[in-house]
């Protein structure tokens, strides 16, 4: 019976945490201090954990283009964009 | 010079190692899908938001969110989903700002022939991207908004261009390098044809978190039109309809999921909790013991329930 009632605290706990570390996530990316605790709540629990535990490995989806790339990268980018594998080089198409 | 050459050399090198781990891909399509969609479709009039420096998150959702009806732009969400040091905005909190403007995000299932049913059935698809190669990755969101079947072209709202059309072999492996990830949204209520359960479970449960049971309720209505025999959907149906006051709905909704699910424990104990608050203390009784016979975090609560209630009724 309080296993089951500490079970549920840690759980809450966690979430918690997970919430505050986003919180410091977010911020150290520059985020405005005003935007974070909105930006914090609008997460779901999965969102808020998947944040806390990877927001370094999710991809971050910019578009930009890729500037001072090297020589090498841009032949090869080149070439799998004239294969179809790619879509780096507007002037391939 | 011999640098031009070394790179040359890297490159043919490249070729020949594409070559040798075969290039030649599967069809992008099931031959059944060739038969079954629409030659041609294009969501023609979902507006365009060029994006600004790295804002193409600010941008889709700009194009996506207006064509649902909502007034919003790329200066307003990008305070909200953007990442200055990460120059980018990350899927999570794509989907969280689609909610933060009262509208749903489904995610889809991550294959071309359900990317083109959807747009077949006029909804335009959030799509990521990795243009480039995963060593030297260059993620990116456009809007999927039509497809040219005997063409084999994809046609996007993407970055600086208004139609951009792609073919799908070439958008197919720039979308598998993001795990084919996509969604569509869609306002409470609705449920965009072709959604998986799963999917909309997802959908509907996090839109729940932030709104609350009562927001989301017609869109569990909908969600149980669409799959009548889901336990945890009749279960979540049956939380709304508690929410707003609707206590039989609310207990019929319970009921059915447990008929549909005997051990979906959750359901018997919030049955039980409502049938003391409906005062019919047997009926009560029964549904409390059967969340307190089966394993979980109901269990203590439903053994709670049963000590309150006065013996012998």
């Amino acid at each position: 019976m309080s296993a089951d009632r500490a079970g549920a605290d840690r759980e809450r706990i966690n979430e918690i945490l997970a919430r505050a570390d986003v919180q410091d996530q977010l911020l150290k990316q520059g985020v405005d201090l005003n935007e974070v605790d909105a930006r914090v709540a609008a997460l779901s629990d999965a969102e808020a954990q998947q944040m806390a535990n990877q927001l370094e490995q999710l991809p971050a989806g910019s578009g930009g283009g890729i500037v001072g790339a090297l020589f090498a990268v841009f032949v090869i980018l080149l070439i799998t964009d004239i294969l179809g594998l790619t879509d780096v080089y507007p002037f391939t198409r | 010079m011999s640098y031009l050459f070394t790179n040359a050399r890297f490159a043919g090198v490249f070729i020949i190692f594409l070559v040798l781990t075969g290039c030649a891909r599967n069809p992008v399509l099931l031959q059944s899908s060739y038969q079954s969609l629409p030659p041609q479709e294009e969501v023609v009039n979902l507006p365009f938001f060029s994006q600004t420096k790295f804002q193409c998150g600010p941008a889709t959702l700009a194009m996506v969110l207006n064509y649902q009806g909502v007034d919003t732009d790329i200066e307003q969400l990008t305070p909200q989903l953007f990442l200055p040091h990460r120059e980018g905005s990350v899927q999570p909190e794509m989907l969280a700002t689609v909610r933060r403007y009262d509208q749903l995000a489904f995610p889809i299932r991550g294959t071309m022939d359900a990317l083109l049913n959807h747009l077949a059935a006029g909804d335009p698809v959030v799509v990521m991207q990795n243009l480039s190669l995963p060593i030297y990755p260059m993620w990116h969101y456009a809007v999927a908004i039509g497809y040219d079947l005997p063409d084999e072209t994809l046609i996007l709202r993407s970055g600086e261009i208004r139609r951009h059309t792609m073919s799908f072999s070439r958008f197919d492996a720039t979308w598998a390098r993001a795990k084919r990830w996509g969604f569509i949204i869609a306002e409470p209520g609705t449920i965009p044809d072709g959604i998986s359960a799963r999917n909309a479970l997802e959908a509907i449960s996090a839109y729940e978190e932030t709104h609350g049971p009562r927001a989301a309720l017609t869109s569990w209505q909908a969600f149980i039109e669409r799959h009548p025999t889901s336990a945890m959907g009749q279960f979540a149906l049956g939380n709304a309809l508690y929410a707003n006051h609707q206590l039989d709905e609310a207990r019929n909704a319970f009921e059915r999921s447990t008929e549909l699910d005997s051990n979906l424990g959750a359901g018997w104990l919030n049955l039980g909790l409502l049938l003391i608050q409906m005062e019919e203390n047997g009926a009560a009784r029964e549904a409390l013991a059967q969340a307190a016979k089966r394993e979980g975090s109901w269990q203590q609560k439903a053994r709670l329930a049963l000590n309150s209630l006065p013996s012998g009724t």
